[in-house]
């Protein structure tokens, strides 16, 4: 291809892809279920977050923070104390916050309100703390003002954070869209940090260096307060999307979510590699400790901080693709033996600064790739949280971790200010202005972020969570929502259409027979050991057998994982899950009236009947881990049931969400009026909320009786999916036709407007004014052309490539039929005997 | 069984950690060697040609004084001072500065920088700034007075001015000060330790936290900045690092012991900037040329 080609070629993908965002930029594009607006709203918003962020880390409590400790001069011992007081009390924050993510029913959504309520306080409490006096204060006295704010800062703090992230989570529930909005979202914000850190230490010349009090006044709080401005464009022009049943009331028990957390294996995992994150960071200050005290050029230490700044965008770049190529878990072990290798390399180089920013640059990259990948991550664990405890939960995750993290954190958080007083950094940081102690520092940071490398790496090892079981994770939740909604009469197309293509799907993945992989093996052993075919046609041979693996693998790795799917659809096929039903049908099938109407014995008694006549009947016997599960069903039924008499004294009686809507739709047009809903709201959420808490555990069995009928008339679902799809086309037509129609109305608007303009102009002007504007009619349609063509040509492209998959799906089913014609039925019965060995097949 | 070999690996590498990191806390070494060790460290103190301090002293109940001292040169691979062929140091540099706070008085700052602007021309010759800044108060407007004077770093160095800034003149009491000096049994009282004096070591670290006995300063320095109930000293890598002296103040129900003196000292420092003649002579920034300074 030459270069003319391949520059038409970039062109037309610049164009299409610019025609692509503009045609979606109010509508999602096929497939995805954000438009481009809001994934712009996001992006912009973090570079705001991004900005106040800046700012709250001037207060981070740790001992080589600059402000804190060279500014103000607070020890560093005194540093990690306020960071334990702060860890401790953070315990109870996190209930705090748990309960607003988890239980708040603002307008907006669940995370987008705690952005405004957040970084707004933030940024105030931060600039009133830039303006005290520190100079004239005593040194007790600067310790209580900064332990005073920084309580503050800590509560605002994960708000603003968690709800960024919570956003990402929730603003697609479609994964690789989550990944690309994610992509998008990094690469904008990462524009901020790199921003910030070439304008602070610039304008910090004016002010007096970065350790100067009049840097933190007039340079960083003006940019907070811009921050502020931008992370208000995502409160305004975001949405929530969350998968759940439509009736479905987000309401989670903190202990009992926590509870839930603790069996999520990723969670751990994921938990245990964050306990020993801290000594990999401490080397986190060098660079900066090199400029203030070795090189004394804050010019170049902005310029070096850009340059290290592009790391971030090179890794967000690059996340995705080696996401694809190489899978979570390869990415997370290639990360952190990658910082090993460039840690060492820094360590031999710090001398050298040229050298050591070289190493840093790439290891910078390595960790920025976490920026996209973590929060991927953390999406697929959350959504296997979702799989296993069947509800939906993000506030939980905060106090779980922190109970099981703060005193852990507390315990290793004394380890880099115990090595820096070891070695004489105590209050006095002037002594880093000394090469032989920089020296020294330098060396022992480095081999504690060595160490902490290779404790980090080791947790990853476990972690066993490829895309293809995500996928399956997000299509029981999928199956789940559809059958509650189905339970509930108030399934939507959307909902139908999605829920039946997973299902159709896993019922093609899993009607699709692969070769043995084994047999394959053997077949490529025995033409390695022919001698006597021709070298090219062995490698001709070999190669296509090795596809034929790969297919295979792959075609047996998806099967694998849609079992988490098959198990959820045919769960009730399950004895335990049958014996719970019939639990559930002898408590639940009256009703809840009359289940709280009950007396506990008798119910007692009537369950074991039931149960053990069930058991009788099918000649079933329960395992001890069946019982359990069994019997902690009906204790939990049991629960709500004591508590219906105590909390409602015998006159229990169903509840509905009419009043609680009736309160969300309560006007609130003038001052009065949103007064009076906003305690109708608090009213009625309380009644509701107590309602809902009270008969969790009656709902949740309630709700296996529903399933099952759901379950059983899935055909009914499955009737209803060519109707759906006529009513999702219906419904995009009908959103393209008022597009246009609105589009054709702005342009009437204009050209009425332009007539007018033009008749008020005179002649002379008006006819240069008509040639002007004929010309930029010819370019205009000229544009139009080419957004034609190049739209055509990717189409064009892009059926190519759809063409060649179904190609090589052919290539494959014949190979397989090739393999079945030649294969006798005897080894087929040896190479099944094989795999019950440990071959690799289903 | 993988989250539980997930939790005993990290159990086992925190302990390990934990472990290490408790072998390097504080071990308790003797006044004696803790005694030879500040004496070796006072010793290269009074030697240095190049070091920065910084002083904070609170003593005066009114008024607070902050003293930055930075004189700078250029040093060789291993940090030794280097000299041209006239014996005389190179890229000699000076910088003092003196901050006053009052609670009744505007703050008052004095800056002197002495020594050749970087990239100077041949034959050009060093000079002396000093400014003399006084903020607004009541009466007055904020008062700035600026003025320049030929003069190299080595005559400001060795002035009589100086005398009284060197780190000679800061730290030549401890040199007089002996074990017979220390009260080894003070008391709750007297001390943070109820054991009395503290010396402890950690790594690089020697921290010595003691009571001196009031007849050293009857005898040897009545004035001496060491005076107070309690001193802090740390010796870091064998070079005197920080000196703090603690007042005991009792409020009745409430006592504390105040940070009155705090002294930390290096010998290397920051960049001395010297402003370019061309900068001194602008009309916003200019310095009146004078006949003394010091």
């Amino acid at each position: 291809m030459n270069f003319k080609q391949t520059t038409k070629k970039a062109k037309n993908k610049a164009i299409y892809f610019g025609n692509h965002i503009s045609s979606h930029w109010n509508r999602p594009a096929p497939g995805h279920e954000a438009p481009y607006r809001e994934v712009a709203a996001y992006s912009v918003g973090g570079m705001g977050k991004e900005m106040i962020m800046y700012m709250v880390y001037m207060l981070a409590l740790n001992a080589s923070t600059i402000f804190l400790g060279s500014t103000i001069g607070i020890k560093p011992m005194h540093i990690q104390t306020m960071y334990t007081i702060v860890t401790i009390l953070n315990v109870g924050f996190v209930f705090v916050r748990a309960f607003l993510f988890d239980n708040m029913r603002l307008k907006m959504g669940k995370f987008r309100p705690m952005i405004m309520l957040s970084a707004i306080p933030l940024v105030a409490i931060i600039g009133v703390m830039f303006f005290l006096e520190f100079d004239v204060m005593t040194y007790k006295e600067k310790l209580t003002a900064v332990i005073a704010f920084v309580i503050c800062v800590e509560f605002f703090k994960p708000i603003l954070l968690e709800a960024f992230v919570g956003i990402g989570h929730v603003i697609t529930s479609n994964s690789n869209e989550r990944t690309n909005i994610i992509t998008i979202y990094s690469i904008v914000y990462s524009l901020a940090p790199t921003l910030t850190n070439f304008i602070v230490p610039l304008f910090s010349e004016f002010t007096g260096g970065l350790t100067s009090i009049d840097t933190y006044r007039y340079v960083i709080l003006p940019m907070a307060l811009f921050g502020v401005v931008l992370s208000l464009v995502t409160v305004l022009g975001t949405k929530e999307r969350i998968v759940t049943s439509r009736n479905y009331v987000q309401k989670v028990n903190v202990f009992k979510g926590i509870k839930e957390v603790y069996r999520n294996k990723y969670w751990w995992i994921i938990n245990c590699a964050g306990w020993v994150a801290f000594l990999e960071g401490a080397a986190n200050t060098l660079l900066l400790w090199m400029y203030v005290y070795g090189v004394q050029d804050m010019v170049e230490y902005s310029m070096v901080t850009t340059v290290l700044g592009m790391s971030a965008t090179i890794a967000m770049v690059l996340t995705p693709i080696l996401l694809k190529k190489v899978g979570n878990k390869n990415l997370l072990l290639l990360h952190n033996s990658m910082n090993i290798v460039l840690i060492v390399a820094m360590l031999f180089t710090f001398q050298i600064p040229y050298l050591f920013i070289f190493f840093l640059f790439f290891n910078l990259l390595f960790n920025y790739l976490a920026l996209i990948y973590g929060p991927v991550i953390h999406g697929e664990m959350r959504d296997y949280q979702h799989y296993l405890s069947g509800k939906r939960m993000d506030g939980v995750f905060g106090p779980a971790s922190s109970m099981i993290n703060t005193p852990i954190i507390i315990a290793t958080g004394y380890i880099i200010p115990i090595a820096y007083q070891s070695f004489g950094l105590t209050i006095n940081y002037n002594i880093l202005y000394d090469p032989s102690f920089r020296n020294q520092m330098f060396t022992v940071l480095l081999v504690m972020s060595i160490v902490g490398a290779v404790l980090n790496l080791v947790p990853f090892f476990f972690y066993d969570f490829p895309r293809e079981m995500h996928v399956n994770v997000v299509r029981v939740n999928n199956l789940r929502a559809m059958i509650g909604d189905y339970s509930d009469d108030c399934l939507q197309p959307e909902r139908i259409k999605r829920g039946v293509d997973d299902h159709r799907e896993v019922m093609r993945i899993n009607s699709i027979e692969h070769e043995d992989i084994n047999e394959l093996r053997k077949q490529l052993r025995l033409l390695n050991a022919d001698k006597t075919m021709a070298k090219e046609e062995k490698k001709n041979q070999s190669k296509q057998i090795y596809a034929r693996i790969a297919t295979a693998k792959n075609i047996a790795h998806k099967q694998k994982h849609t079992m988490l799917y098959l198990n959820e659809f045919h769960k009730f096929d399950i004895e335990i899950n049958k014996i719970k039903l019939v639990l559930a049908h002898e408590l639940c099938d009256k009703g809840i009236e009359s289940f709280s109407g009950r007396d506990a014995l008798e119910m007692k008694e009537s369950v074991a009947k039931a149960v053990g006549r069930y058991c009788a009947d099918n000649c079933v016997v329960l395992t001890p881990k069946e019982k359990r599960s069994l019997n902690a069903q009906f204790r939990g039924v049991l629960r709500s049931h004591k508590k219906m008499n105590k909390v409602y004294d015998g006159n229990f009686k169903r509840m509905t969400m009419d009043n609680l809507n009736e309160a969300i739709a309560m006007p609130e047009t003038n001052k009065e009026e949103e007064k009076a809903r906003k305690i109708a709201l608090k009213r009625e959420g309380s009644i509701w909320s107590k309602y809902i808490n009270i008969t969790e555990n009656y709902r949740d069995t309630k709700m296996l009786i529903k399933q099952k009928i759901a379950m059983d008339n899935f055909a009914e679902i499955e009737g209803m999916y060519e109707d759906s799809i006529l009513s999702i086309e219906d419904g995009k037509q009908k959103s393209i036709i008022e597009e246009q129609e609105r589009k054709a109305k702005v342009v009437a608007d204009y050209e009425a407007t332009e007539k007018i303009r033009i008749e008020e102009m005179p002649l002379e002007k008006q006819e240069k004014y008509l040639i002007k504007k004929e010309k930029q009619n010819a370019r205009k349609e000229q544009m139009q052309k080419m957004i034609e063509e190049a739209v055509a040509t990717e189409k064009k492209s892009a059926e190519a490539k759809k063409q060649k998959k179904l190609e090589m799906e052919e290539n494959n089913a014949k190979h397989i039929e090739t393999f079945i014609d030649q294969t006798p039925p005897s080894d087929i019965k040896d190479d099944a005997t094989d795999d019950s060995k440990g071959g690799e097949t289903l | 069984m993988k989250k539980k070999a997930i939790i005993i690996v990290t159990i086992i590498v925190l302990s390990i950690v934990c472990s290490l990191t408790l072998t390097s806390c504080a071990t308790i070494i003797s006044p004696e060697k803790a005694f030879d060790i500040l004496q070796k460290g006072v010793q290269e103190a009074l030697d240095a040609t190049y070091y920065f301090y910084d002083e904070v002293d609170n003593r005066n109940e009114k008024e607070s004084i902050n003293r930055k001292v930075n004189i700078i040169g250029k040093v060789d691979g291993e940090n030794n001072a280097m000299q041209d062929e006239n014996k005389e140091y190179i890229d000699y540099k000076a910088s003092l500065y003196e901050k006053t706070s009052s609670k009744k008085a505007p703050t008052h700052v004095l800056d002197y920088k002495v020594g050749l602007p970087d990239k100077s021309e041949e034959g050009a010759v060093p000079y002396l700034i000093k400014r003399d800044a006084t903020d607004k108060s009541k009466d007055q407007d904020r008062i700035e007075i600026k003025t320049r004077k030929e003069m190299t770093t080595k005559q400001f160095v060795e002035s009589e001015f100086f005398a009284d800034y060197s780190l000679y003149s800061k730290v030549k009491d401890l040199k007089m000060l002996t074990l017979d000096d220390i009260d080894l049994d003070a008391t709750w009282k007297q001390s943070f330790s109820k054991e009395g004096a503290s010396f402890t070591g950690q790594m690089y670290l020697v921290s010595m936290k003691f009571v001196i006995k009031p007849e050293f300063f009857e005898e040897h320095c009545p004035d001496s900045t060491l005076k107070g109930d309690m001193i802090h000293i740390e010796v870091v890598d064998g070079k005197l690092n920080n000196i703090i002296v603690y007042q005991y103040v009792s409020d009745g129900s409430i006592t504390t012991f105040d940070e009155v003196y705090r002294f930390s000292t290096v010998y290397r420092g920051p960049k001395v900037q010297i402003p370019k003649l061309s900068d001194l002579e602008d009309e916003k920034d200019g310095y009146t040329i004078v006949e003394s300074i010091i």
